[in-house]
């Protein structure tokens, strides 16, 4: 059975080439079907493997043959299936297969339907060679798949008109720059690692780092700090997290696929699976759980002072993207994968509500210079898009963190490992968590509560059943997800145990978890009495100081245009005077030199025979009196 | 100084003006036939270095082979000779130039 | 002394042909050369070489020169040499003393013993022949030459290249424009 792994990958790269070969002969919805089928068969193929492990916790290694074979290094096409990667395969095939047939709806009419489409596949064959991969090497194969497809997607209104259409390819252009600087570390990481260990399988890896590196080894320490370089890039925390905003730009199914379900928590995913090489580097731990900790507060904070609706999703999804790594530089692994799991279905969820919405408001507007995104023009939607209201309700307060919905429980396992073991990050994660409750409130209040705030608001009606459908499920399992880990059972601890190890189990702690969820009523009162009453949106909340920061997103972005950017382009600037100057004029004089000396030369080609004779005995004579004076005269 | 010497030194001096005609002529009659004449120094040069190194023979043949070239160019230059004429209207190989610089 | 003075005479007999005015008197000249070199080479002891020299050189060639000449036409016009007098003079000197001077070490050269003429021609030379045998086909194929513009007027009906080139614009207009008809 566990050979049917291969098939995971294969049959959304099937999918495409169908699209691809196909695409333009495809009407209507017809390519979408396929790549939604493509998508499904995946996921069926993925609950076969999760029966399969069923039986056999522990899995198996399937390798489909040899890659690279460098003497004693050997790289195979191997695709591991234990309870990590088929956790993942399931988390990504389920809520991808939701996501592409929400597209179904979402991009109907677009004039690259079928494109949109085999870039999701493509995106799903990436994500799964990533999760399945046996060794370092595939694993970045499948790395760069998916940053290649989360360019595209960013970038896939590249042609929009009146500047918007820049703006798109910039901020594909910014989040594949981001992310490359990542995959460098990534890439130096495994350099290193091969440098050390010979190989850049995993089981190898972690088998000679386990035997032969003490806690705390310098070694340790470099690859484990490399590869959170890495993390940080993919997935979005300081210092790299500006390109995830920007990626907005992209069609929503992508952002809820690749911007928020999966591909961001490729990171997570990396630090658990080497978790064996995080272990000794007790180092490296403590700063992934500082830095996953500043990204959760900062953007959390930055969410609360953002209008467009994606935008306040895309700051959300950094700030538990902090979560999770918080959680596994705490070394609660379980905790952080279970909080990616329920995160991918309610921060898909709020994603394709969020679609909904922006596509309900744009259908609604009659004027071309309307901002379908801007929370302030909606408000009252709440009658206008019944269904949408209610799924975005459930997974707004999973967000939140409200008991009994899914979010509460994971967020209050990391809590609860922060409470234990680093009392700082359980306070700043604690902050965070009311912050999440009061941003979340306000986009509730300010998109669904109230009077609507423009005429396309009064126009809005509710999406098409394709797309509703896909939004239902996520909101149920947004509701139930917790019944994955509820405390004192520790489903998916114990299913992860089999491959991570990780000894410890989560407790249940009645005191934080108390706390926290006063805090999120806390949150969400507070947003009620600030954009809830009527009149809300009305008056102008930039003239506070503390606002215009947070609405400036702290001016992250304008300090690395100065620290970065700008250097940069001055750099850049400079090397093109010099290479223009210097360079492109060496060249220019060398071509001018020719032409002067062949022009000079020219006058002495007159084409008369006279002359070539003259030049023929001149030239002999000096031959013979070279020889001659070579005899010694 | 022998007689070969002194065939030596004729040819030379057959050479020289040969080349000299070649340096001077435009007429490619003219050209062909200061060939010619340097051919006819390069025979004698031939049988008299023969006879000097003791190789009479070596020479004469060679020398043999000479006298069919040398007339083949004869032949061949004249052709072009008529035909240039024919085409231009001119022996000046001047004005067939048709490679300006 | 009679070399030297044959010798004397056959240079004179070159300058003369370099000089001449007319063309016909600077093959008569050239004649004159070519059978005084013969002479030469028969009291050189190369009584072949001189007795071949005689017939093709001074015999054959100048007969082809007559022929050519009176096909070609004088052409009396005096050309003014490109070249000054002086630095051909110059270059032909430099040439010939540097020669004169490389060549006389090697006229004390050892001598070895060798085969017979005919031996030597027909045997160590073969190659060389071969090679006669193609220039004397190339020289065939000049004569023609000369003669084949001699020969059109006659035989009309018969393609000639000139033929080929008044039909060649039709043909280029057929092949760009195919649609045109052919007048």
């Amino acid at each position: 059975m566990f050979n049917l792994v291969p098939l995971v990958i294969a049959l959304p790269i099937a999918g495409l080439l169908v699209n691809l070969a196909l695409g333009k002969r495809l009407r209507g919805p017809q390519a979408g079907i396929v790549a939604t089928l493509a998508a499904g068969l995946a996921f069926a193929v993925a609950v076969l493997l999760l029966i399969a492990l069923q039986a056999e916790p522990e899995g198996a290694v399937v390798s489909l043959g040899n890659w690279i074979t460098i003497g004693s290094f050997q790289v195979a096409w191997a695709f591991r299936v234990d309870t990590l990667s088929v956790t993942m395969m399931l988390v990504v095939t389920g809520v991808g297969t939701l996501i592409h047939a929400y597209s179904i709806g979402y991009m109907q009419g677009d004039a690259r339907f079928a494109r949109f489409f085999v870039y999701l596949n493509l995106f799903l064959a990436a994500m799964l060679l990533l999760v399945t991969a046996d060794n370092f090497l595939l694993l970045f194969v499948g790395w760069e798949g998916v940053g290649l497809c989360s360019f595209l997607l960013i970038g896939f209104w590249f042609d929009k008109s009146g500047g918007e259409g820049w703006r798109n390819s910039n901020a594909a252009r910014k989040a594949m720059i981001a992310n490359r600087i990542g995959d460098a570390g990534l890439l130096l990481a495994m350099f290193a690692l091969f440098w050390a260990f010979g190989s850049l399988n995993f089981a190898d890896v972690f088998g000679t780092a386990e035997k032969s590196l003490a806690v705390g080894a310098p070694l340790a320490t470099l690859i484990t700090l490399l590869l959170l370089l890495g993390v940080t890039g993919k997935s979005a925390q300081i210092p790299l997290f500006v390109w995830l905003p920007d990626a907005m730009a992209g069609p929503t199914p992508a952002s809820a696929l690749i911007h928020a379900a999966t591909m961001v928590t490729a990171g997570v995913y990396l630090i658990v699976r080497a978790a064996p090489l995080f272990t000794l580097a007790p180092f490296t731990q403590d700063v992934v759980a500082v830095v996953g900790t500043c990204t959760a507060l900062l953007a959390a904070s930055i969410a609360v002072g953002q209008f467009d609706i994606k935008r306040v999703l895309a700051y959300s999804t950094i700030s538990q993207l902090g979560f999770m790594v918080a959680a596994v530089g705490l070394g609660a692994y379980t905790a952080g994968m279970f909080h990616l799991v329920t995160h991918a279905f309610f921060k898909a969820l709020l994603f394709m509500a969020a679609g909904s919405v922006i596509h309900g408001v744009a259908h609604g507007a009659h004027t071309a210079k309307f901002d379908a995104q801007d929370m302030r023009h909606m408000g009252g939607l709440r009658g206008r898009m019944p269904v949408t209201f209610w799924t975005y309700l459930a997974g707004a307060l999973a967000l939140a963190g409200l008991p009994p919905l899914a979010g509460f429980f994971s967020k209050d396992e990391i809590l609860t490992a922060a409470f234990e073991h680093r009392p700082v990050i359980y306070v700043l994660l604690t902050i965070t968590a009311f912050l999440t409750a009061f941003y979340i409130a306000r986009q509730a209040f300010l998109v669904f509560f109230g009077r609507g705030r423009s005429d396309a608001a009064h126009h809005a009606h509710d999406s098409g059943r394709i797309m509703l459908v896909p939004l239902i499920v996520l909101a149920a399992l947004s509701v139930v997800g917790g019944a994955l880990n509820l405390p004192g059972q520790h489903t998916l601890g114990g299913w992860l145990e089999h491959t991570t190890h990780e000894a410890e189990a989560g407790v249940f702690n009645a005191t934080v978890a108390g706390i926290s969820t006063v805090l999120a009523l806390l949150g969400i009162l507070l947003a009620y009495w600030r954009y809830g009453r009527q009149p809300a949106g009305e008056r102008d909340p930039l003239q506070s100081a503390l606002f215009t920061a947070l609405n400036r997103r702290w001016w992250v972005d304008e300090l690395y245009e100065r620290l970065f950017i700008g250097p940069y382009n001055t750099l850049s600037r400079l090397i093109a005077t010099f290479d223009k100057t210097a360079v492109d004029g060496a060249g220019l004089a060398l071509g001018r030199a020719t032409e002067r000396v062949a022009e000079a030369v020219r006058r002495t080609q007159t084409g008369q025979l006279n002359w070539n004779v003259a030049g023929i005995v001149a030239g002999l004579a000096i031959l013979l009196l070279i020889v001659a004076i070579g005899r010694g005269v | 100084m022998t007689s070969l010497n002194i065939a030596i030194a004729g040819a030379l001096v057959l050479l020289g003006v040969g080349l000299y005609g070649l340096l001077i002529m435009r007429n490619l009659i003219k050209i062909v036939i200061a060939l010619q004449i340097l051919g006819k120094g390069a025979i004698l040069a031939l049988v008299a270095a023969g006879a000097i190194s003791g190789q009479t023979n070596l020479g004469q043949s060679v020398a043999v082979t000479l006298i069919v070239a040398d007339t083949v160019v004869a032949v061949v230059g004249l052709a072009l000779a008529v035909q240039v004429r024919r085409r231009f209207g001119s022996l000046d190989v001047n004005e067939l130039s048709t490679l300006r610089g | 002394m009679l070399p030297l003075a044959l010798l004397i005479v056959a240079v004179l007999c070159a300058v003369q042909a370099v000089r001449a005015a007319r063309l016909l008197v600077s093959a008569i000249w050239l004649a004159g050369v070519s059978a005084l070199v013969a002479l030469l080479l028969y009291w050189l002891g190369a009584h072949e070489v001189a007795v071949i020299e005689l017939s093709v050189g001074a015999g054959l060639v100048t007969v082809l020169f007559v022929f050519a000449i009176s096909m070609a036409g004088e052409d009396l016009t005096p050309l003014k040499s490109l070249i000054s007098r002086p630095l051909a003079l110059a270059l032909v000197g430099v040439s010939v003393v540097a020669i004169a001077w490389l060549a006389l070490p090697l006229i004390e050269q050892p001598v070895t013993g060798e085969s017979p003429f005919g031996t030597l021609l027909w045997q160590n030379r073969g190659a060389d022949v071969l090679v006669q045998i193609v220039l004397i086909f190339a020289g065939v194929l000049g004569v023609l030459g000369i003669l084949a513009d001699e020969k059109r007027p006659a035989t009309p009906g018969v393609q000639t290249a000139d033929m080929v080139e008044d039909v060649t614009p039709e043909l280029v207009t057929e092949i760009v424009e195919p649609e045109k008809e052919l007048a």
